[in-house]
């Protein structure tokens, strides 16, 4: 066979400095790889190699990639865990976000990753050229440059990235179908969790954050402060070229629109506005109670087709849990889903979140498949 | 022939139409090669961009472009 993989420093020597090296001796084993690789022309071959130097699971353990414009993934390794800042602003800034967003979970949720298993962080930066979006493929983070003209580079906003990661979170537990009303949640859990990931690293309480998601992303070209508002959805941007924010806060204005997967960034209005309302009348830091509440939901009570309105009933089912029926936060969740004309609606019986566990982290570059999100609802027995 | 491509979803949500009509010789055979293919229109990513393509009327919706869509997307959106 041409291709000889495993030639240039045999896989157990590989792991050896992987579990028993310092990160500078990683370091030199990645650069080492690297520059073998690139000799070679066999940029697939990073990722394999790069995962076996990776930290045992558990820790954090993070990775950069560079695209070069290009659309081929995961694109160049430029920079890997403990090693220092690349200079490039986007490489740094996903690294950083990527951590930030780590620590948020690991320390406030005790959550190890986006699997819980301890999952490497993989992320490629300036993706295509002119490229207009950050998205999660299912197995690691994707972030265009911008236009220019419009958008700035993506790695901009740390509520981006922690939104992009927290797409990752979902899709290993509640696994929310992506598409109209589950597919609005699973944006709105990405909103949420994005941006306390943002409050948590500003030691910002609910009621001093401005619950903008994406805010600086613009250009000073458009008029707009951010691409979404969970204060006050629909009012994020009005601008005569890009057009204006179509978020609604209320059940009244849900969109039956069949583009954008049935309006999945658009009627996330609702359970946003209902995740600030329940927040701010909680008070205090929003990551420490209705956070919570909305991390029990969405890793142990819906289910892949789960509705606004069993949403609402699981976050009261998890604030019960947590704090007491007879509680403020209890009373505050209610409140919130009330007020943006949302009934809570009990599940059925039966375990929600299917339990994934028999995932292995795939090589990066290689196709993912997604997880089934056939399911529709817990199973029945027979 | 006459080309409208609205693009939806992103992480941004925003919506973008872009029309050629008529489509210039080369977005024609773009076009052409790419309605050979299945667009395939199941298994969104999250914001993953999506595409509503009409070529003369013809509707399809491309939600992970492959080769011969892409180009023909790529075309019509620019860069």
């Amino acid at each position: 066979m041409h291709r000889q993989s495993c030639c240039v420093i045999p896989p157990h020597i590989l792991r050896s400095i992987a579990e028993n090296g310092d990160a500078e001796q990683r370091d030199r084993a990645h650069a080492t790889l690297e520059q073998s690789a690139q000799f070679r022309g066999e940029r697939a071959l990073i990722g394999e190699m790069a995962s076996l130097l990776a930290l045992p699971a558990g820790e954090k353990r993070r990775t950069v990639y560079d695209a070069k414009s290009a659309t081929h993934l995961p694109g160049k390794l430029v920079r890997g865990e403990g090693s220092a800042a690349s200079g490039d602003v986007a490489v740094d800034e996903a690294y950083d976000g990527a951590g930030k967003t780590y620590d948020f979970y690991r320390s406030v949720y005790g959550r190890s990753s986006v699997d819980g298993r301890g999952m490497r962080l993989d992320s490629t930066v300036h993706y295509s050229s002119h490229f207009d979006n950050a998205q999660w493929n299912g197995r690691q983070m994707v972030y265009g440059d911008g236009d220019g003209r419009l958008f700035q580079r993506f790695t901009k906003c740390l509520d981006i990235i922690g939104h992009e990661l927290t797409h990752g979170v979902t899709q290993f537990t509640a696994s929310l179908f992506y598409g109209g009303e589950s597919g609005a949640l699973n944006e709105h859990f990405s909103d949420v969790f994005g941006i306390l990931v943002k409050q948590h690293a500003l030691k910002q309480s609910a009621q001093k954050s401005d619950w903008l998601i994406g805010a600086g992303i613009f250009t000073n070209k458009v008029h707009g402060a951010a691409v979404r508002s969970m204060k006050a959805p629909g009012t994020a941007y009005d601008d005569p070229v890009v057009g204006k924010d179509p978020q609604p806060s209320h059940m009244r204005g849900y969109s039956k629109m069949r583009s954008d997967n049935g309006g999945v960034h658009v009627n996330s209005g609702i359970p946003n506005h209902a995740f600030y309302l329940a927040a701010t009348m909680i008070g205090g830091n929003a990551w420490e109670t209705a956070g919570r509440i909305w991390y029990v939901t969405l890793t142990t009570k819906l289910h892949t087709r789960a509705t606004f309105r069993e949403c609402a009933a699981a976050t009261l089912s998890a604030a019960t849990e947590l704090f007491g029926r007879a509680s403020a936060p209890h009373d505050a969740v209610a409140k919130a889903w009330k007020e943006v004309g949302v009934e809570p609606q009990p599940l059925a019986e039966g375990p929600r979140v299917p339990i994934r566990r028999d995932f292995v982290p795939p090589s990066a570059g290689a196709e993912v498949p997604l997880p089934s999100l056939r399911r529709r609802g817990p199973r029945k027995a027979k | 022939m006459r080309i409208v491509i609205t693009r939806t979803g992103g992480f941004a949500g925003m919506t973008q139409r872009h029309e050629v009509d008529p489509a210039p010789p080369a977005v024609e055979t773009l076009a052409r090669a790419a309605e050979k293919e299945t667009p395939s229109g199941d298994a969104a990513t999250p914001d993953a961009f999506e595409y509503a393509v009409s070529i003369d009327g013809r509707e399809y919706v491309v939600k992970n472009p492959t080769r011969a869509w892409g180009r023909l997307i790529e075309a019509v959106l620019g860069k």
